[in-house]
């Protein structure tokens, strides 16, 4: 995502950025990419409510 | 064991519970004996927003009513509290720390409140805190920063700022406060108390205020970690009206053992090393202390600590961005430049990159089991690497500042609260420049009586839940 895409995106989310602003939002997330391609994957299955029920799983050792 | 204190305003919850349960002191002597400290300690460490006394004064009197009627209903009963002020109460004033609800009245009671009104505890006040719960530093724009009572010029920590400074300067027994990255633990420890940030899903989070829903956990600040758990053991429980609330087994107060053999601590080496040698002294006696109780130090790494780190960071700046996004169009003008500044990246954030980092989780949840909770009771580790900063040092003008200081404070915590443990803070001693150091216990999930069982054998023996900022220390420089 550039600059340019972040300005519009919080734009359309009627948030106006001053200058600048889109330029260091863009390069965090930027960043932020190499750094979760490092991350474990999740699995093919899993799904977004999977940590719920696998903390509940431990309510009943 | 240590002596009880001559002040009742000094003595521990529990302790106060046994003199209410005996007769010993009424609910109104000792109120009054937190009454008797605020106008010193309240001018000292900002800690209220807003004190109420008189109906502080009224519950108590009506506890003494019911007390000597039918005896204490809970060892809550005619407790002085005080809470951060996130938790709504129908009709009251909850600011949130934000000058946009300043006068904003909630129509509904949290149930965390509800149960200790339940329990009969005193309800003082609300606390300061961080504007939405958005900073680890303990600074608001809007109410004026919450101040340490170890020194004034440093920072408590945040966001749950004001509970730690109460409860750290004895203005009351205890305190709940909120968990998203480590909200508890920071100021819990920067002001050398006791805090308790328990499982995901253990607390309802009914009317009370969000700040990232897949992290947000309510729990109690305290003097001991006895404390925390009777706090803890009212609050605690499923809630219809927060279906996120799992249905764990009842937490009940453990009674403290007399050793530690054949508990397994593990040990977070490589956070312990990153420590400042500023701090190391006081972390390495914890550790010898819980050696000499009988327990197995065992060295073990979390696996995957800087992913834990960054996906617990992905989550927090969505989540809080999505719940602000209205306000923040409705009133920029109202949130503090940095926090807002900060908001804004969340709205960015790929969806891709949230679902990932919500997807990975029950895998490294599960990592983790294997890898520490399979072989050790609890993990020990750092919660700061540096000694309690100085409010001007911690504060933040820029987007730049915002990650430069509050990254690193939250570095040992965030981990934890994206994994959904239950965590338990504990003093262990002091810095040369007399400003509080403690650590870290983490448990698998629902795991939280073994947590307070160590922790409350430590503290009996270790003793640094007696020490007490005195007046000068309010009053030094730093």
């Amino acid at each position: 995502m550039n600059e340019d895409a972040v300005r519009t995106l919080l734009q359309q989310l009627g948030i106006t950025l001053p200058p600048g602003r889109a330029a260091a939002i863009a390069a965090e997330i930027a960043a932020l990419g190499p750094k979760l391609a490092t991350t474990p994957r999740p699995a093919f299955e899993d799904e977004p409510v999977t940590f719920q029920v696998h903390a509940s799983r431990a309510t009943t050792p | 064991m240590s002596e009880p204190a001559t002040d009742p305003a000094l003595w521990t919850l529990a302790e106060a519970s046994a003199a209410i349960a005996a007769r010993k002191i009424s609910a109104v002597e000792l109120l009054d004996a937190c009454l008797e400290r605020i106008p010193v300690w309240q001018s000292a460490t900002n800690a209220f927003i807003d004190l109420r006394a008189a109906e502080a004064r009224h519950q108590a009197a009506r506890a003494d009513l019911d007390i000597a009627r039918s005896g204490p209903r809970s060892p809550l009963h005619g407790i002085p509290l005080a809470h951060k002020d996130m938790f709504y109460r129908a009709g009251e004033i909850s600011t949130c720390g934000s000058a946009i609800r300043r006068e904003w009245r909630a129509d509904a009671t949290a149930t965390v409140l509800a149960r200790l009104d339940e329990a009969g505890a005193v309800d003082l006040g609300t606390l300061n805190m961080a504007e939405w719960a958005g900073g680890a530093t303990g600074h608001n724009i809007w109410f004026g920063d919450a101040c340490n009572p170890w020194g004034p010029l440093r920072a408590t920590g945040g966001s749950s700022s004001g509970p730690g400074a109460a409860v750290a300067s004895r203005m009351v027994f205890a305190a709940l406060g909120s968990d998203t990255g480590g909200s508890i633990r920071l100021p819990s420890t920067m002001c050398g108390v006791t805090g308790l940030k328990p499982t995901w899903g253990g607390v309802s989070r009914h009317a009370a205020m969000p700040r990232a829903w897949t992290l947000d956990c309510i729990g109690p600040l305290a003097r001991t970690a006895r404390d925390c758990a009777l706090v803890h053991a009212a609050i605690a429980g499923p809630d219809s009206n927060d279906p996120t609330t799992a249905n764990a087994p009842a937490f009940t107060p453990p009674q403290a053992p007399t050793h530690l053999r054949g508990v397994v601590i593990g040990v977070e080496t490589a956070l312990l090393d990153s420590v400042s040698p500023a701090i190391r002294r006081p972390l390495d006696g914890a550790l010898k202390l819980l050696k000499s109780l009988g327990a197995e130090l065992r060295e073990v790494a979390l696996p995957s600590m800087q992913a834990l780190l960054d996906l617990g960071g992905v989550i927090s700046s969505t989540e809080a961005a999505a719940i602000h996004l209205e306000q923040m169009r409705a009133h920029p003008d109202g949130y503090a430049t940095d926090l807002f500044t900060r908001m804004q990246s969340g709205l960015a954030m790929p969806a891709m990159h949230y679902l990932h980092a919500v997807r990975a989780r029950a895998g490294l949840l599960a990592e983790t089991r294997d890898a520490v909770f399979a072989q050790c009771d609890t993990l020990f580790a750092p919660v700061i690497a540096q000694p309690v900063p100085t409010r001007d040092e911690s504060r933040t003008h820029t987007a730049g500042d915002v990650g430069r200081i509050h990254g690193p404070l939250v570095r040992m915590t965030r981990p934890f609260s994206y994994l959904g443990l239950p965590v338990l803070t504990l003093p262990c001693g002091f810095d040369a420049a007399g400003m509080p150091v403690g650590f870290q216990l983490a448990g698998d999930t629902f795991r939280e009586e073994n947590l307070v069982r160590i922790g409350m054998l430590y503290e009996e023996t270790a003793g640094w839940h007696r020490k007490v900022p005195g007046v000068t220390d309010a009053q030094a420089q730093g």
